[in-house]
């Protein structure tokens, strides 16, 4: 007869040794996690300079505040959401976050066409080019799943504003994904 | 509820999962500011010691306090040793020490009760009695079985008083032997107001020290001074000696 034993979750492990202050569990949990977290730090800043001083200011205030975890879920979208926070705050003194933009006539771009030949480098590049206050938006709305409301609560600006921001960051890359089926097109 | 947008799902679904590799001066950033543990550890260390140190003193608070009468014993006895310097005058009728004169302590004892028997044989010395609450006299009778204790104005239970005036009377009698106790500082161990000096422990405790000194006297050797010195152990507390057991 066998005997099955349930050894507890490895990642609540290390999260128990990280509230110890054990340094080799959050050395670990760091490498686990600073990837996936520096990617999404990149969306929100100019550079990658700024994404990394963004992830290292995240990661000191999640091992800060890691006591506040009860493991209820995810410690990847709670890490995510100091992340967003922090680079928001990170962002939040760039000047000129929300400007308005000379909306140039946007080319076609359809769904139809395929697009496995989008990596994440490109349309990463993409967002990178937007203007801050589009990229922002879009990076809240879009990939992290607020709403509006949310947003404008985050951001201090009104829903209305978040909108408009919204649309002109889809704008400006539907262009940019026209113009980059063009070209591959033509090669 | 949210619709889909094509440009939203596609940047969604092509960006998760998506890293990027982070430099390891990031992680040093990170790691030097995981200091705060060790400063909490410190504190909790200091909290910890100065708990120790506050428990000992407390506990050794407890233990003066607890202790007072048999320190309060301790330190008279200690302070009869240097303060009640003696100086007797062997005459005929009267022996006296007195807390005046140091000339005992530098005296040959065998030599002085002879010479003074010798050389003045009818000299008294006769020095009035300072009448204050700090005083006390204990006067010892030589024909009398039970010697009995005079104290300035206070009364001892089961003994015969003599107010002051009658102390005088038989220090100037004859075939009597007085010898005077000063303890000083009395007031400085009960406080001004106390009446503790008209203790019964008090008392008998003169009366043992006097009667002792008046047989050895009456025996011909000389004065013999208290010499227990107090010794004050003051108990640690269990922990501290289990941690001493464990390091042995």
């Amino acid at each position: 007869m066998t005997k099955v034993f349930n050894l507890p979750n490895t990642e609540q492990r290390l999260i128990k040794q990280c509230k110890k202050g054990n340094l080799q569990a959050q050395r670990e949990l760091y490498l686990r996690y600073s990837g996936e977290m520096l990617a999404v730090c990149r969306r929100y800043t100019k550079g990658l300079e700024d994404a990394e001083e963004v992830l290292s200011n995240g990661f000191i205030k999640f091992f800060k505040n890691i006591d506040q975890f009860r493991g209820e879920g995810a410690v990847g979208a709670w890490m995510r959401r100091i992340m967003v926070r922090e680079a928001l705050n990170f962002i939040r003194y760039q000047k000129n976050l929300f400007v308005e933009v000379d909306e140039e006539r946007s080319a076609a771009f359809s769904m139809a066409n395929e697009t496995h030949h989008y990596d994440a480098e490109h349309l990463m590049m993409m967002i990178s080019a937007l203007p801050m206050g589009y990229k922002t938006v879009f990076n809240l709305y879009a990939i992290e799943g607020y709403s509006h409301k949310e947003i404008g609560e985050m951001l201090e600006i009104s829903e209305n504003t978040s909108k408009s921001q919204l649309s002109k960051a889809r704008k400006r890359l539907q262009e940019k994904l026209a113009q980059h089926q063009l070209l591959y097109k033509n090669n | 509820m949210k619709t889909e947008n094509p440009i939203d799902s596609l940047f969604q679904q092509k960006l998760e999962g998506h890293q990027l590799k982070a430099s390891e001066q990031v992680w040093e950033k990170v790691a030097a500011a995981q200091s705060s543990p060790a400063k909490k550890l410190g504190l909790a260390f200091f909290i910890r010691a100065a708990s120790v140190a506050f428990l000992i003193g407390l506990s050794g608070l407890f233990y003066f306090n607890n202790n007072t009468a048999r320190l309060m014993n301790l330190r008279m006895k200690r302070d009869l040793v240097p303060e009640v310097q003696t100086n007797f005058n062997l005459t005929q009728q009267t022996i006296e020490i007195t807390s005046q004169s140091p000339l005992l302590d530098q005296s040959d004892p065998k030599e002085v009760p002879k010479k003074a028997v010798a050389e003045k044989p009818k000299k008294q010395v006769l020095k009035p009695a300072k009448k204050t609450k700090a005083r006390v006299i204990p006067i010892l009778k030589t024909f009398t079985a039970n010697p009995y204790l005079a104290l300035n104005d206070t009364e001892m239970p089961g003994a015969e008083i003599l107010g002051m005036e009658e102390v005088e009377v038989l220090r100037k009698g004859t075939g009597r032997v007085k010898i005077k106790v000063q303890l000083p500082g009395l007031k400085a161990y009960y406080g001004p107001d106390t009446t503790a000096p008209k203790s019964a422990e008090l008392g008998e405790r003169l009366w043992a020290y006097a009667s002792n000194q008046l047989d050895r006297i009456v025996a011909g050797e000389r004065p013999s001074l208290p010499t227990t010195k107090p010794e004050l152990t003051i108990p640690l507390p269990d922990f501290i000696n289990r941690q001493f057991s464990k390091a042995k």
